[in-house]
């Protein structure tokens, strides 16, 4: 949960504003590439929802580095 | 491979983009070799109802299994298997008519022969043998059923557990427990199929529950033994259920596009491990608290709460196990 934390705000800090650059360096943080076109709109609909459903931005991004963290690709060597 | 070319932004980088297409043919590569068997694992792991359990013939009547698997136990000549003519031997070298082409291990050349110190019985209407060393079990004679016919060739301890588990002493075959999951299937969606708690390692290892070269889905899924059978089933601070839930999904959703890509059958394994570990989250805390049954229950089994090793452990473990059941 902390790794979690430390993502969100290491991506929420970035001094580029546009969620789509906070995406794909999260994503890359923790799969080491860049996602796929199919994927950042997976991603885009899940920071959505994320956002509708936290009280504040920080709890958002959060929920979206839990994701990231826990993805097959990202736990698992290939 | 049409993803290559879909990889967004980052231009400037062709190190990084050449590495990157060169692990994308690889995969590639392997998902085309994959022959799609792994869409139907994922399609049979995520079905809604589990058809495997229903109707095989015979239909079974049995519902649970809690399998005791207790190593370092005395010889079955001193328990369950009375051996008379042993007397005749006693003190003396085995014949070699017996010993002829068979291995042992830890036993020297022209060792002598041992008849059990203990007298045995017949007990219940059936008239089962049982030795004096366990009373209480004789006394549950009529309710049981006593295999005196196993026989192996395997001399050593590792062998011979991966044996009595998977039928072969090698590594790489599933286990008794994973065909039982992998035949039958499971009557609850919020429990593993496989559960299995240990109170020490044994000399097979997490072999003697695998799966072999089924699904991983069917390996047994080990709890702790202690205080907290399975740790983190809370959610942590600031997270609730529904939240918890839209993480889940998002896991899920994306490991599924890349299981259509790389066509992983360990893939499809951690998405249902993942509902899994959702479903638990809301049985699991009140499952897990033998601490609930009367205090002459816990008394009777000689547990012990909190209990991580030793026979306390194992008591705690045989009433977690018949909770689980219930």
């Amino acid at each position: 949960m902390e790794v979690a934390e430390a993502l969100a705000r290491l991506v929420i800090d970035l001094p580029t504003a546009t969620d789509r650059d906070r995406l794909v360096s999260a994503f890359r943080r923790t799969v080491t590439r860049a996602p796929s076109a199919v994927e950042l709109q997976e991603l885009t609909r899940l920071l959505k929802e994320f956002r509708a459903s936290s009280e504040k931005e920080p709890q958002a991004w959060t929920s979206l580095a839990r994701v990231l963290l826990n993805l097959d690709e990202t736990t698992t060597k290939s | 491979m049409d993803f290559i070319g879909a990889c967004p932004v980052e231009s400037g980088r062709d190190h990084y983009q050449e590495l990157m297409s060169m692990d994308l043919q690889r995969r590639a590569f392997l998902r085309a070799g994959a022959a799609g068997l792994g869409s139907i694992a994922l399609q049979s792991l995520l079905a809604a109802d589990d058809s495997k359990a229903g109707k095989p013939s015979p239909v079974p009547s049995a519902k649970h299994i809690i399998f005791l698997h207790m190593l370092g136990g005395p010889s079955q000549v001193d328990l369950l298997d009375p051996k008379p003519m042993l007397a005749n031997f006693e003190g003396q070298h085995m014949p070699e008519s017996i010993l002829k082409g068979k291995q042992f291990a830890f036993v020297p050349k022209g060792a002598g022969a041992q008849a059990s110190p203990y007298k045995f019985a017949q007990h219940g209407d059936s008239g089962a043998w049982f030795s004096e060393l366990t009373p209480h079990l004789a006394g549950c004679a009529d309710d049981m059923t006593i295999i005196r016919s196993m026989q192996t060739d395997e001399f050593n301890h590792g062998a011979g557990e991966l044996f009595l588990h998977s039928g072969f002493g090698r590594l790489g075959r599933p286990t008794f427990g994973s065909w039982v999951s992998y035949g039958l299937g499971s009557l609850s969606d919020s429990l593993p199929t496989l559960v299995v708690m240990a109170t020490g390692p044994n000399t097979a290892g997490n072999s003697a529950w695998g799966n072999g070269f089924q699904s991983s889905i069917h390996q047994g899924v080990k709890f702790r033994t202690g205080e907290e059978p399975v740790h983190f089933l809370a959610n942590s601070v600031g997270v609730n259920r529904d939240r918890q839930r839209e993480v889940i999904d998002g896991v899920s959703a994306l490991n599924r596009l890349a299981y259509e890509r790389y066509d992983g059958p360990g893939i499809a394994t951690r998405i249902a491990q993942y509902e899994m570990a959702f479903r638990m989250q809301a049985s699991g805390p009140e499952l897990m608290q033998i601490g609930s049954k009367p205090k002459h229950v816990l008394k009777v089994y000689g547990a012990k709460l909190g209990a991580a090793t030793g026979a306390a452990a194992c008591s705690s473990m045989c009433l977690l196990a018949g909770r689980m059941v219930e």
